[in-house]
């Protein structure tokens, strides 16, 4: 009775089921929960692969599924590079092609980075809508809130102006003649987001005039570059709708700015070239496209030999049933296939790939 | 001053210090309970799947589960005994209502009453699951009783990683504990782009358990906490909020009852802190919009201040993104009992799904094995997704959905799907 005060009666009642269960059978290894699944995380657009793989290992065989979590890419990095015995054992990442280990998870964790597929962004229109050609730079100008005064100043000192392109015609006479309309990803979404690293950013710094500034203050210089104009020039896919069906469909002198494997829900989509270069495999493959990066599962290399079923998943993602051009990625859920070669170089590395061997990066440069 | 152990802690210590004690007689009862799950069910009446629950909640559960169970004896051919489950009619044995309430479990009474439901359960002949219970308090001593005869339990609701902690190799949870949902809070919270919080929480178990998963994830990604406050029943927000109007953050992380989280973002306006409002436990979202809206101050003509606080909540379904499986499901349920599922409905009928799927693969109607299968292999796809289990029997493979709630201007619920 003395004690009732100290610990309560739910404290009690706990304390007394805790005794049965120690009595019946419940095994304190159990309690530790000594993990026995995979961890894979991932920027949200990414996970469709990993559960795509995880369906078919769990449909092929009798095993428990991967624990699958989902963050930006930055969160993910964080998560999956935390030095904790339980943080998770593969990052799914889209990374651009001068990422270096070191970038990832700093040099003291040995990783297997191995590419296994693409991400591609295309401007599009509608059958028998506008066709032409557009350099990033352009198109940039067509899509910023602000632009420096004088764009071909190398001085920080001019100062910013409202966008004043209203006609594509406004930002090269060799463009059309027809007015500005874009549709775009919702804001913070991670498509948006990836628009704004492989093209906002990159045209954006080309200018002398934000090199200048960079110089003496990045992160002004990177707020002016990612800054986005509003309507009617822009005008932004709604954020409920995209979540739910991520489809943005131009109609008329409209053009669409959104990843390709989300062009699968819209037919009869007509994709412009940009740079003069179109979004075909062969410009893919030779990594002339600029609005593509590619998907890289990164595993730690300590990880591999311990977690049950982390090299099955790994050989999986990599083999050619899966990421393969005609792998059930591709035909299931549209992702971005890498040439047979580059694939089959990821299926080896997975292969020989061992706690203690060499885990380095590979760079996406030496895919081809 | 409040001791340094927590309430958790101390409940583990006593959970080994007990365990201990009963090292000696533990083999013994073990085999005893080997045993009992050894022999195969008869389910030569049909087997019997029960659902435990109180008033307010069992009969959310037990619809779900109806609904599965009509549909998995519909495929039943009993000339030639095949299609059901393994050739057999599955029975449904209501107990939806027969436990007292969550909010009245405190108490050795309750206990008395919890247990005698669960012994009344167990003298069902043919019963190859128990699923239900809301609260952890009367979920555990239960499980117990369960395990004393082998058969598996699963709790589609309770969050409380007590549930789970002593590890019953019978006990399944099928929602995500509270560092489960805590920890994919934080997550979102950063993706969207807060970096700065303040911690409010009442002064429960459940609430600490949150707050440090939350600040746990929080050291991974990089947010910062600036201040926490562990406030006591019946305090007036008034004597903390005031002091943080100088503080510089993002969003408020409230942890409490739905009633002290709804006080708290009314009076977040109230003291100018025009912040999100993060509150990392399951609620029904509808009800919580309605009940915010009640809760809103208004300005000319009755409308809500437009800068009244939005909110994010966790839930289970994003109503604006839902999977093919769930709009079949919710459509089957409202021509069924002629309303809307809510999320408790689903868990139900996964909870059937589940057990089916695990002694379809058993092969037979062997408790053991179906439980061997739920531990060791399963990766079932309900309605509410995949579900596999960690080595203690909670849920690692559920994604959340959150809900952004806004009642400023036009009252409205936006989703952040996962996976979207």
């Amino acid at each position: 009775m003395a004690l009732m005060p100290i610990l309560g009666v739910r404290r009690l009642l706990l304390a007394f089921a805790a005794c049965l269960a120690a009595l019946l059978g419940a095994s304190p290894a159990r309690a530790q929960d000594d993990r026995d699944y995979m961890r894979v995380i991932g920027a949200s657009e990414m996970l469709v692969y990993a559960a795509q793989v995880a369906t078919k290992l769990s449909e092929q065989a009798q095993r428990k599924f991967p624990q699958i979590e989902q963050s930006s890419g930055e969160g993910a990095r964080r998560t999956f590079c935390a030095k904790l015995r339980d943080s998770p054992d593969m990052m799914i990442a889209p990374f651009g092609i001068d990422k270096s280990p070191e970038e990832i998870c700093g040099p003291n964790e040995s990783l297997l980075a191995l590419p296994f597929g693409r991400q591609v962004f295309v401007l599009y229109a509608a059958q028998g809508g506008p066709h032409f050609n557009v350099t990033r730079g352009q198109l940039f100008r067509a899509l910023a809130r602000e632009l420096p005064r004088d764009i071909e100043s190398d001085s920080a000192e001019g100062g910013f102006r409202p966008n004043p392109y209203q006609r594509w015609s406004d930002i090269s006479p060799d463009l059309p003649d027809i007015p500005i309309r874009v549709l775009g990803p919702p804001e913070r979404t991670p498509q948006w987001l990836t628009v704004e690293s492989l093209l906002m950013r990159p045209a954006c710094f080309e200018m002398p005039a934000i090199k200048a500034l960079a110089k003496v203050d990045e992160a002004t210089a990177e707020s002016h570059c990612l800054s986005r104009r509003g309507g009617p020039a822009v005008t932004f896919a709604d954020g409920a709708k995209y979540n739910a069906k991520p489809e943005i469909v131009p109609r008329g002198m409209e053009l669409a700015l959104n990843e390709r494997r989300a062009m699968l829900l819209t037919k009869d989509m007509v994709p412009l070239p940009i740079d003069g270069v179109e979004p075909d495999v062969a410009n893919l493959d030779a990594n002339r496209y600029i609005l593509a990066r590619p998907l890289i599962a990164v595993t730690k290399v300590s990880r591999l030999d311990h977690i049950p079923n982390l090299r099955n998943f790994i050989r999986e993602l990599v083999s050619p049933r899966a990421s393969g051009p005609r792998g059930y990625l591709a035909l299931t859920v549209g992702m971005d296939t890498l040439p047979e070669t580059a694939l089959s170089k990821s299926a080896l590395r997975a292969e020989f790939a061992q706690a203690g061997g060499a885990g380095k990066l590979i760079k996406s440069g030496e895919q081809k | 001053m409040r001791p340094d152990r927590s309430g958790l802690t101390r409940r583990a210590l006593l959970a080994g210090a007990s365990g201990t004690l009963a090292l000696g007689s533990r083999q013994a009862m073990a085999e005893g309970i080997e045993e009992q799950g050894a022999k195969d069910v008869d389910t030569s009446d049909g087997a019997v799947i029960a659902v435990v629950g109180d008033p307010q909640l069992g009969p959310m559960v037990r619809d779900g589960m109806q609904l599965k169970i009509e549909q998995i004896n519909a495929t039943l051919n009993k000339a030639d005994r095949s299609g059901g489950l393994l050739g057999t009619e599955l029975r449904l044995y209501d107990a939806s209502t027969d436990l007292p309430p969550a909010s009245d479990v405190v108490g050795r009474d309750v206990r008395s009453a919890v247990l005698s439901v669960a012994r009344r359960v167990m003298g069902q002949r043919g019963l190859i699951g128990v699923i239900g219970h809301t609260a952890v308090d009367d979920a555990l001593p239960a499980s117990i009783t369960y395990l004393n005869r082998g058969i598996p339990f699963i709790a589609p609701s309770i969050t409380s990683s007590d549930l789970t902690l002593h590890g019953l190799d019978n006990l399944f949870a099928i929602m995500p504990d509270n560092a489960e949902i805590s920890t994919q809070t934080a997550r979102l919270t950063f993706d969207i782009g807060r970096r700065r919080a303040i911690i409010l929480r009442d002064r429960s178990d459940g609430a600490l358990e949150i707050s440090r998963a939350y600040r746990n994830e929080a050291a991974v990604l990089g947010l910062e906490i600036i201040d926490e406050r562990s406030l006591p029943k019946g305090s007036s927000p008034r004597d903390y909020l005031a002091g943080m109007q100088g503080k510089r953050v993002d969003h408020l992380l409230i942890i409490g009852s739905m009633e002290m989280q709804i006080g708290l973002v009314r009076f977040a306006h109230i003291f100018g802190l025009p912040v999100l409002c993060v509150l990392p436990t399951m609620v029904n979202v509808e009800m919580f919009r309605d009940q915010l809206l009640a809760a809103a101050p208004r300005i000319a003509n009755g409308r809500v201040d437009p800068s009244f606080p939005r909110v994010l909540i966790p839930v289970l379904r994003a109503r604006s993104n839902l999977s093919t499986k769930q709009v079949e499901w919710g459509d089957q349920f409202k021509t069924r009992f002629g309303t809307d599922a809510l999320d408790l409905s689903m868990q139900g009928t996964d909870a059937v799904g589940l057990l089916a799927a695990s002694f379809e693969r058993a092969g037979r109607f062997n408790v053991n094995e179906a439980k061997r299968v739920m531990h060791g292999e399963l990766a079932y796809n309900g309605v509410g997704g995949r579900i596999s289990f960690r080595a203690n029997g909670r849920i690692y493979t559920k994604l959340l959905n959150f809900a952004s709630v806004r009642v400023a201007d036009t009252p409205s619920i936006l989703y952040y799907p996962a996976g979207a």
